[in-house]
């Protein structure tokens, strides 16, 4: 492990250092004052806060970040759409979930109408790309998948116009985290095969189409399910767990800081001990070699973008229950936070992000616990900038392609 | 001077045949059609068409500021919203929320700034405002391009509208914070609405002339060069800073007055006129009309507006005539969702835009000439 360390991140350590130091001595250096303005015990809750909240929002940021610097380091691709994953995935396990007072198996029906479309969609674009019906009209070509798309829609076009049918699943809670993450498995190939594949060459285009198609699923969003926000079931309940030094943490927080770990480390080890994850290491580096190499870059493709909306949407479905209900706005916020700190982890430095998160965590909760909550927001907001302008390539990586 | 303006002329009048071009006929005749439209009003006494000329030719100017930046020399810009709210909240603080006294649970608290500054100076103020924020993030982002630039400029605009929507409520009793209107009552510029619908078409016209002469006149021909290769620019010993810094500056300076006229004619300006959404329709206007083309994103923003403003016609007809209510609520829900739709189907499969597309295709065809190259 340490030589694996030193072989493929040789900053790794030193970084680790550096930034243990930082957040030891900046926050004990805090938290004397805190102390002692308030007195006894507080200052040190108070900081027992912030570092809890550090790493539970660290892990967050990095489960966001690990995808985004998966599809930024294999495919050369700014994908904006990775916040509305996290958005869809909170919404589609709430769907799945939610309990309602019908027997009416609804999520089934909702799964079908799902497949249905999205089959429909990539069947018009297969159509419409294909190379010996390029003299036809437009109209032509399309026909069979837009009349079977009408057919399919009218149950879903009554939804839309206001019915009051409770969109609701009732289904275990497991089963609808496995239906969530197939769906948007499924959801980010076609996303991969209808709108980035064609553009893939200018990096602007890429993201001009996916800030817009996020845009549009956030609109369509609002439209089935009214602004009102959904709140997200959880697998636990609400309680709070004592930590040590009087210090306690929310049951959900903590369950999502043990499965953030989890996916993490997943990752990590699906990286560099399989076949596949080093496929995806060495497109990253290389995709022309790897190419030569014998690796099916489209392959890896489609691979990391789909690990990465998955884990898009794992974030969603354990951090919507304990950060507020879902509501259709929310994948700016995350997509702008994946795409800091993945220029502050480095471009082509997959697992540097996972630092440059808690990095980001830190500062943004320092903000929070002892200058003010309202500052949060654009401390962040300014350090993006203050990064992109001193070291655009990031903290780990090398000079970009971009 | 003359060399200055050769290139100028010659893209009105054709140097060979010395006769105007036919394009310029066709944008003289709709110019002269848009002057006719007030007579609607006058005669039935409807203001529709008069306010969707308007609001157009005020996205018509944010469409093609944002052309002459990314589109011409490839500096991707992702946050045009935040010179538009640099503008109309300058016009917003100081016609109404600085200038006035406000009234606080009966106590009345003075005004911050005691100067009545006239309704023309503002928006010239605003504009250069806007320009000098457009000086302070171009140069700093002259090193980045392509998603870096998008990310920085995305996080200018969320910047801004945090500090509209936290910092700037503090400021004064009459700024609201969460709300449609943070800064609400603001005067008319001048007395009569068809003078200002007239005002907004001279500026939109001045705008439009400006900045297609300056795509056109030497500086545009090296906006282009360095959207095709800078190192390459550069080693033509064009000062390539300069012009990046300029094209911000000038960009950022119409954005500002067009912003200024969007708080005039919309009476209030808040922190929700000026979301990230506005700043990717301006993007989408431009893309459905045709990138890098000045008079194409014109076009575009007239396009995608009429067509939405029809739209939402057909959809009141319908209800009219089969006497569903739903169908309004419907396309209200969907109004959003055609801009952002538009955008993608149009970069998916027609990536010269809609209205380039059709012209490149003319020429094709009749003119025997090579389709321009785009992106």
């Amino acid at each position: 492990m340490e030589q694996i360390m030193k072989k493929k991140y040789p900053k790794m350590k030193i970084a680790c250092l550096i930034l243990a130091l930082l957040v030891a001595g900046v926050s004990l250096f805090a938290a004397v004052p805190a102390a002692e303005a308030e007195g006894g015990f507080s200052g040190l809750t108070r900081f027992m806060g912030m570092i809890q909240t550090t790493l539970v929002y660290g892990v967050f940021y990095a489960l966001l970040a690990l995808g985004f610097a998966l599809i930024f380091g294999a495919a050369r691709v700014v994908n904006l759409y990775h916040g509305t994953f996290y958005m869809l995935g909170a919404y589609l396990f709430a769907t799945f979930a939610r309990p309602s007072q019908f027997n009416f198996p609804f999520s089934a029906f909702l799964f079908f109408q799902i497949v249905i479309v999205a089959g429909m969609i990539y069947t018009g674009y297969k159509k419409f790309s294909e190379k010996e019906s390029k003299n036809k009209p437009v109209f032509t070509k399309l026909r069979f998948p837009v009349v079977m798309l009408i057919f399919a829609e009218v149950p879903l076009l009554l939804l839309f116009l206001r019915v009051d049918l409770p969109i609701a699943g009732n289904l275990n809670l497991f089963i609808s985290l496995i239906f969530t993450c197939g769906l948007i498995g499924l959801l980010s190939m076609l996303l991969n095969k209808a709108a980035i594949q064609p553009v893939k060459k200018e990096s602007v285009a890429v993201l001009i189409v996916t800030i817009a198609l996020a845009f549009f699923t956030e609109r369509l969003i609002d439209a089935i399910y009214g602004s009102s926000n959904v709140p997200v079931p959880s697998f636990i309940e609400t309680s709070t767990v004592q930590l040590i030094f009087d210090a306690t943490i929310d049951s959900k927080r903590l369950l999502m800081f043990f499965v953030g770990i989890f996916l993490i480390a997943g990752v990590w080890l699906l990286m560099n001990k399989t076949k596949t994850g080093k496929g995806v290491l060495a497109v990253a580096q290389d995709s022309e070699a790897a190419t030569l190499m014998g690796i099916n870059t489209q392959f890896v493709f489609n691979f990391a973008i789909m690990l990465s909306a998955i884990l898009a949407a794992a974030a969603g479905i354990f951090t919507t229950p304990f950060l507020g209900d879902a509501s259709p706005a929310i994948w700016l916020g995350v997509v702008i936070k994946a795409f800091a700190v993945v220029i502050l982890g480095g471009l082509g430095s997959i697992f540097g992000s996972v630092l440059a998160a808690f990095i980001l965590a830190f500062v943004e909760k320092f903000t929070k616990f002892y200058i003010s909550s309202s500052l949060e927001e654009i401390v962040f907001l300014v350090i993006i900038i203050i990064i992109l302008l001193i070291r655009p390539q990031g903290l780990f990586g090398k000079k970009g392609r971009f | 001077m003359k060399e200055f303006l050769k290139p100028i002329i010659a893209s009105f009048i054709n140097p060979n045949t010395k006769k105007i071009r036919p394009s310029k006929w066709v944008a003289l005749i709709f110019f002269m059609l848009l002057t006719l439209v007030p007579i609607h009003q006058m005669a039935t006494e409807n203001t529709w068409l008069v306010k969707l000329i308007l609001t157009t030719n005020i996205f018509a100017i944010f469409a093609i500021s944002w052309d002459i930046l990314s589109g011409y020399t490839g500096q991707e810009n992702f946050g045009h919203h935040f010179f538009v709210g640099v503008g109309g909240f300058m016009v917003g603080l100081f016609t109404v929320a600085l200038v006035k006294p406000g009234v606080v649970e009966g106590a009345t608290q003075a005004a911050l700034v005691n100067v009545n500054i006239p309704g023309g100076i503002l928006i010239l103020i605003s504009g250069f405002l806007a320009a000098f924020f457009g000086l302070l993030i171009g140069v700093p982002c002259l090193k980045l391009s392509g998603p870096y630039l998008a990310l920085a400029t995305i996080s200018m605009g969320l910047i801004f509208y945090e500090f509209v929507d936290k910092i700037l409520p503090g400021l004064h009793p009459v700024i609201k914070s969460h709300a449609t209107e943070s800064i609400r009552g603001l005067p008319s510029l001048v007395s009569s609405p068809i003078l200002f619908y007239y005002i907004v078409l001279i500026v939109t016209i001045i705008s439009l002339l400006v900045l297609y002469s300056y795509s056109r006149s030497n500086y545009g021909f090296v906006l282009k060069a360095i959207k095709k290769d800078e190192p390459a620019a550069k080693a033509m010993s064009i000062n390539t800073t300069f012009y990046k810094v300029t094209v911000f500056m000038v960009s950022a300076f119409f954005a500002g007055i067009a912003g200024a006229f969007l708080a005039y004619s919309l009476g209030s300006i808040a922190g929700a006129d000026i979301q990230t959404n506005l700043g990717i329709k301006i993007i989408s206007m431009c893309i459905v009309g045709g990138i890098g083309t000045i008079s194409g994103s014109f076009g575009g923003s007239y396009f995608l507006m009429i067509l939405l403003w029809s739209m939402n016609e057909i959809a009141r007809l319908l209800s009219d005539i089969t006497g569903i209510d739903g169908i309004v609520t419907f396309y209200k829900i969907f109004e959003d969702i055609f801009y952002f739709g538009a955008i993608v189907l149009v970069l998916l499969f027609m990536p010269h835009g809609i209205l380039t597309s059709v012209i490149n295709k003319f020429n094709a065809r009749y003119l025997k000439k090579k389709s321009t190259e785009l992106w």
